[in-house]
């Protein structure tokens, strides 16, 4: 799963230690979910949304679901 | 700083006091045992209270703040928690596989005549390791019961 919440914290100018002050978790945390390392539970997925004021699906980009789709549809 | 430290502190010094008495005015084959009781209680004890004063002084109290946010973080963080979990899974296994080894050492030990009386600990580390895996299981079922 890719994410777009490194780009987003540094348009916000925001540290990681900052942000992760922000969403209540630690640093090492935002560093992992950045680097693609560890993907939030829905739960913080949820808060890390709702402090950039998007949805899930704007930052959030699974890569098998374009696949599921399309399974889907066929 | 929470009250409950200062509390515990004296609760376990004087436990501590208790068990040194015990041990410096009674002789007995726990002396051994009773200095270890004393030294184990009454270090916490004398460490939790210092904390409690140190941290209670005004000019410690944002610092401490800080370090308790900072704390409650780490301890509710979810990728802590995950690693909390796959760690003490982990040691889980490792430990079950010691107690493996060490039944096959004690025994050949025994069979060798290293050492006597080895059945004791080899029933001792089968019952453990048995043991291990039956609370793994009903833990593990208890908690699917609860989802």
């Amino acid at each position: 799963m890719e994410n777009r919440v490194e780009k987003l914290r540094k348009e916000r100018g925001l540290k990681q230690e900052e942000f992760a002050k922000a969403i209540r978790v630690s640093r090492q945390t935002v560093s992992s979910i950045e680097t693609g390392k560890y993907n939030p539970s829905l739960d913080l997925a949820f808060t890390i949304a709702d402090f950039f004021g998007m949805t899930i699906e704007e930052i959030f980009i699974h890569k098998g679901g374009a696949n599921n789709e399309k399974e889907l549809s066929e | 700083m929470k009250k409950s430290y200062l509390n515990r502190g004296i609760i376990c010094v004087l436990a501590g006091l208790c068990f040194l008495l015990a041990a410096v005015f009674t002789e007995s084959v726990f002396d051994g045992l009773l200095w270890g009781v004393a030294g184990g209680a009454l270090g916490p004890g004398i460490g939790w209270i210092i904390q409690h004063f140190y941290w209670s002084a005004p000019k410690n109290q944002e610092r401490y703040r800080e370090i308790q946010e900072q704390e409650d973080i780490n301890l509710h963080d979810e990728l802590n928690e995950k690693l909390r979990d796959k760690s003490g899974r982990i040691a889980y296994n490792i430990g079950l596989l010691i107690i493996c080894i060490s039944e096959i050492v004690f025994s050949i030990l025994g069979k060798t005549g290293v050492i006597t009386d080895h059945k004791i600990i080899v029933l001792y580390l089968f019952s453990l390791f048995v043991f291990q895996i039956v609370i793994g299981k009903v833990v593990y079922h208890q908690l699917r019961r609860k989802y």
